[in-house]
């Protein structure tokens, strides 16, 4: 009940910000003149608060650079994520401090010549001891489809609902095979 | 621009009758109920807010592309500025999403001021276990800073082998020990958990949990004696034992069918996670009691 409470606080207080976000846009603007309305369209730009370029560039590169490091340690290249959270606990469960939420997850990218899209499921459940995480459905998609090597993996993977397992697997196997790739290429004439 | 000023009046009046509604439910609300009417009723009028909260959010955005437009006709230098601002903030909610991602393919990391500290995060098979981390000092030579691995993980070694040369190398064999060791301390936690049942005596472990050692029996209730298992994990990167020993405490010999239970216990247990095993055990034994009622 608290933190439901504390929700209703929060909405209440971010509706407030809202509304007075909403009432302080001027009167129809057709009116004014062309003066006046960068005039408050610059005030507006301020008062939004909205950051000013410097930093989110330099925010960005110093992320950018992390994003590289880890691309280069794993090997793979993630480029989407997108997750959406649903909240399962029924007032039963409330009831028993027990919370129970769904995640769905997307992302997709490379490794390589190989491009990956996975749709995963993970259902979190908290009781009074403990939070236990697991992955409840795995699909993976990959380019190309024709490797049998790949699809092996790909499809244990799936089965296990292994997520650590796929990205290993796919890792190394890319590896080996730019590897067999460069030594054929090394004793071709 | 008559156009973008209809849909913004239309918005507004939508959301005074949203306001009307919620003063009117929160009038209902001010009268006593029992306390699962009023979790009910919070539930109902956190949807609500909700709502009206997302419809405000819509309307602020939907000003904000007015006042970009008109901007566009007076101040185009401005409006190409604020677009870029927005550009900038999309990539860098994508980018900070793509980093959170990274923690899926089992490594993922920070740069810190000395370097970067790498999370290991560990599973077995479905179920995401315990996350360990590694801060490494960027210089001649690379030092590790400080970490949580376990103390009898061999870190050391591992360091030793290949830290200097090839970093990739060092955290994926890290990787597969911390793995390994997630995966065989969550079998033997869930067998202590859930089978207790079958368990006669307790489940003795070491730190490691690569040597475990525990007695048994498939009918609880029943006459005959327990088995004794004995598993032992040589291979530190392996969730399955390597040595199994099942052994029969009793006095006389075991008749031929339990010597064949005995013997393919032995396989069982190097061929499949030990709660699984249990598990099947225990499904074995729900058949062994429907036989008894009928």
């Amino acid at each position: 009940m608290d933190t439901e409470l504390a929700e209703v606080r929060a909405l209440q207080a971010e509706i407030a910000a809202l509304r007075r976000a909403c009432e302080d846009q001027p009167a129809p603007w057709e009116e004014k003149s062309g003066v006046q309305k960068s005039f408050q369209a610059i005030q507006q730009f301020s008062s939004e608060g909205w950051k000013s370029s410097k930093d989110l560039k330099s925010q960005l590169g110093h992320l950018e650079s992390e994003l590289s490091f880890l691309s280069t340690l794993t090997g793979i290249n993630i480029r989407n994520y997108s997750k959406q959270t649903e909240d399962l606990t029924g007032t039963e469960m409330t009831e028993k401090s027990i919370r129970k939420v769904l995640q769905r997850h997307r992302l997709s990218g490379n490794c390589h010549m190989v491009t990956f899209q996975l749709e995963f499921q993970i259902l979190e459940i908290q009781n009074k001891e403990r939070l236990s995480s697991a992955v409840t459905d795995l699909n993976i998609i990959m380019e190309p489809t024709e490797c049998s090597e790949l699809s092996e993996f790909v499809s244990r993977a799936e089965e296990r609902k292994d997520l650590f397992m796929f990205f290993r697997s796919l890792h190394f196997f890319v590896e080996w095979f730019e590897y067999r790739k460069r030594t054929f290429e090394h004793f071709k004439i | 621009t008559a156009g973008i000023l209809a849909p913004g009046l239309g918005v507004l009046a939508h959301l005074e009758r949203l306001e009307t509604q919620m003063s009117k439910s929160c009038k209902q609300s001010e009268e006593p109920q029992s306390v699962q009417a009023q979790e009910g009723a919070l539930g109902t009028k956190i949807h609500k807010l909700r709502r009206l909260r997302d419809e405000l959010r819509a309307a602020v955005r939907h000003r904000q592309a007015s006042v970009k437009a008109s901007i566009a006709n007076v101040e185009p230098n401005l409006a190409v500025e604020m677009s870029e601002q927005e550009v900038l903030e999309e990539k860098l909610e994508n980018v900070k999403a793509v980093l959170q991602a990274y923690r899926f393919t089992g490594l993922s990391g920070k740069l810190t001021s000395r370097g970067v500290c790498v999370c290991i995060s560990t599973a077995f098979e479905g179920t995401l276990l315990d996350s360990y981390f590694v801060d490494l000092v960027i210089q001649k030579p690379l030092q590790i800073h400080h970490h949580s691995v376990p103390v009898f993980i061999p870190l050391e070694e591992i360091a030793a082998k290949y830290l200097q040369t090839n970093i990739q190398h060092f955290l994926f064999s890290l990787c597969e020990y911390l793995n390994a060791y997630s995966g065989r301390k969550y079998q033997a936690d869930r067998l202590q958990s859930d089978f207790a049942a079958l368990l006669t005596g307790p489940l003795q472990r070491n730190p490691l949990c690569n040597l475990l050692s525990f007695t048994y029996k498939l009918d609880p209730g029943g006459q005959s004696f327990p088995f004794c298992a004995r598993l032992l994990y040589k291979d530190l990167t392996a969730t399955l034992p390597t040595d199994v020993t099942v052994t029969y405490q009793g006095v006389e010999p075991l008749s031929t069918s339990w010597e064949e239970q005995r013997a393919s216990h032995e396989t069982l247990f190097c061929t499949k996670p030990l709660h699984q095993v249990f598990a099947s055990f225990a499904r074995k034994g729900e058949k062994l009691d429907m036989s008894l009622v009928s």
